[in-house]
């Protein structure tokens, strides 16, 4: 078997791989035209009985620490509050989700996550001359369900393990002004009451798992806090309303 | 487009429907940049403040700033499609060098009335705009300051009046555009006329001291003057008001003397129904025949109302110490031209032989064709026993400046 890895390409000894796990897992992450990993064994469950060697990284223990990053695209659905749709706040967002937990088995996984989205402020309320930026932070625990070993290994599903999760947070959202040299914030913020996500992990990496995900939030803002030039003050959102985040993106996970 | 002078707007909003459920509104808070406390250039047509309005980063049209306004009650034509009709909100409202953000508005299509720069008025400023924010205003200079302002030179201490914030519920809008929550934004003081204290709502929006009808013709038994006058009230409306002049009302032991004060059907129905919306009696609107006589910061956060009594009060025009007549106007391509609206009846103004619809032309010399409404009204305010020279297109008139309201 061949005793080396490549990672953007370059080879790594043998001896670095250990130390080069988190950028390989970021790496793998970031760039998706992932370099071919050869195993140090084969290992027949993939192809399942029956079925021809495959030469694959192999799988990782079904018990351990997981971390894992998130990139997409998010898009506004529902109200910042009554008569306030949320898509005419924010355009859409950038999250960047981080992901953290513990395998309990092959199927099961329990984790928190915190996700820094950058959002496009919408010029319904940011006219000329105001500069407008936002930002969306969610943080919370979700629970995966992995069954790629529900589904018949002979029909090809190979590498491919889908997945499902649930989780619960919090949320807040801020709204950065600034004008002629003044700033100002508002920051709403409010339980998350949950959110559904789904996708399919590449498992032929080794440690490192590559894939889609889907999620759709569902939260409610209900505090406000206005930070302006003249002091801060916060209070309730007095007709609070839902909202969603329907998100595409991919991600990668890294299997300790 | 017509050009009145106006000596007599009550820009009470009250448009209030039932009380919070349970609830407690919470507190005027709208994100905010850049600067606060400039005193902001306004017009004071009728002793009410219009200041420029800029709405989603374009300039806009004159509105008055009232405190008697629960919300900001804006004409969607004046605002060139700005301000959506019903209840919404703009993105931005730039008041000087203030720019509020994501600020409720309603809309509604008003009528088509000048403001003082001539331009079609946008309507409101209502407490949804400045409720969070000291607000100053200077009768003196005609300046307004969003955040408040220090007292300017000349005047006299600080006199410093705790109020009450009251009200709130539910609001039906003009145009059966909805209903929509009301934050608790009436002002409550008390009030001494002629010795009688009473509740009253603190209201910049208002000409004149307003009065329940019974208790003005109460005073009127000592045979006082009274006339009638139409008063534009808010949403487009004119009611018939009976006018006369106070001996005295006082806050807190501050008097001002010889206010105007008007009753009417319609007002009695406004009182009315603020008192509904407060819970208890209201006798009447503190408007600026009182307030004129201060530099005035309503200091909404910490609930005081601040006077400082200017040195000297030259900058208070009586409108009912004038000509006998009121006059109307209208934007040709030769300027405008005014003519004869009313004349008040016994006044030497009719004795001379005027009448409605006669041109005036210029008025002691000086030509009417540049002059806006506010300007030309001025004109004919002046001291009593003094006369003014109207040239009329036949016939120029020596004409009396009267004390029309005088007190026995």
């Amino acid at each position: 078997m061949v005793e080396a890895m490549t990672v953007l390409g370059l080879p790594v000894s043998r001896d670095r791989r250990a130390k080069c796990r988190w950028t390989c897992a970021v790496a793998g992450a970031l760039v998706l035209a992932a370099p071919v990993v050869h195993a140090e064994t084969a290992t027949p469950s993939i192809g399942g009985p029956g079925a021809p060697p495959t030469e694959v990284a192999p799988e990782s223990p079904a018990r351990g620490v997981s971390v894992g990053l998130r990139v997409g695209y998010a898009f506004p659905i529902g109200s910042l509050a009554t008569n306030d749709s949320l898509g005419s706040n924010f355009g859409g967002m950038l999250p960047l989700w981080l992901d953290a937990g513990y395998r309990v088995s092959e199927q099961v996984y329990l984790g928190g996550y915190f996700q820094y989205g950058f959002a496009f402020v919408s010029s319904e309320v940011c006219p000329t001359p105001l500069g407008c930026s936002a930002s969306d932070l969610r943080f919370g625990v979700d629970a995966h369900w992995h069954f790629r070993s529900l589904v018949d290994p002979a029909k090809a599903l190979g590498a491919f393990d889908p997945w499902v999760g649930l989780g619960a947070g919090y949320e807040i959202a801020t709204t950065r002004l600034s004008l002629a040299g003044t700033t100002g914030h508002q920051t709403n913020s409010g339980f998350e009451f949950g959110n559904l996500q789904m996708g399919g992990d590449y498992l032929g990496l080794g440690p490192v798992r590559l894939g889609g995900f889907a999620a759709l939030t569902l939260a409610r803002y209900t505090q406000q806090s206005n930070s302006t030039p003249g002091g801060s003050l916060d209070s309730a959102i007095r007709e609070p309303a839902n909202h969603l985040w329907f998100m595409l993106g991919v991600r990668s996970q890294y299997d300790f | 487009m017509t050009f009145e002078s106006r000596r007599a707007l009550a820009f009470v909003v009250f448009a209030f429907l039932g009380a919070a459920c349970g609830d407690s509104p919470a507190p005027a808070n709208l994100l905010w940049v850049g600067s606060v406390g400039r005193a902001l250039p306004a017009s004071t047509e009728a002793n009410v403040f219009w200041i420029d309005v800029g709405v989603n980063g374009r300039p806009g049209p004159q509105a008055i700033v009232d405190t008697g306004a629960p919300y900001c009650l804006f004409d969607v034509d004046a605002f060139d499609g700005q301000v959506p009709k019903g209840s919404g909100r703009v993105a931005t409202m730039q008041l000087g060098d203030t720019v509020l953000w994501k600020v409720p508005t309603v809309g509604v299509h008003g009528e088509d009335r000048a403001a003082p720069n001539g331009k079609r008025q946008g309507g409101i400023l209502g407490f949804t705009a400045f409720g969070q924010f000291p607000i100053s205003f200077n009768y003196r200079d005609s300046t307004v300051a969003v955040g408040g302002a220090p007292p300017p030179a000349g005047v006299g201490p600080r006199i410093a009046i705790p109020f009450s914030i009251e009200g709130g519920g539910r609001g039906r809008l003009p145009d059966d555009a909805g209903i929509v929550p009301l934050d608790p934004s009436r002002i409550i003081v008390t009030a001494t006329v002629e010795g009688v204290p009473g509740t009253y709502l603190l209201d910049t929006g208002a000409s004149w001291v307003a009065l329940r009808t019974a208790f003005l013709q109460s005073l009127a038994a000592d045979g006082r003057k009274q006339v009638a006058d139409i008063a534009n009230l808010a949403e487009g409306e004119t009611a018939m008001t009976t006018v006369t002049r106070l001996r005295t009302i006082s806050v807190e032991g501050i008097e001002v003397t010889n206010a105007i004060a008007a009753a009417g059907l319609r007002v009695d129905e406004l009182l009315t129904s603020l008192a509904i919306e407060v819970g208890h009696p209201i006798d009447g609107l503190l408007g600026a025949p009182f307030l004129r006589e201060f530099f005035v910061t309503v200091d909404y956060p910490k609930r005081a109302l601040e006077l400082y009594r200017f040195d000297t009060q030259s900058h208070v025009k009586d409108a009912y110490r004038r000509v006998g007549i009121d006059l109307t106007g209208r934007a040709t391509d030769r300027g405008m031209t005014y003519v004869v609206r009313s004349v008040y009846p016994g006044s030497d103004a009719q004795a001379k032989g005027l009448k409605s619809n006669e041109r005036v032309l210029s008025i002691d010399g000086v030509s009417l064709a540049d002059a806006d409404a506010l300007t030309a009204d001025m004109m004919l305010l002046g001291q009593v026993g003094t006369t003014r020279a109207l040239e009329l297109p036949d016939r120029t008139v020596d004409v009396a400046v009267e004390d029309l309201l005088p007190l026995p």
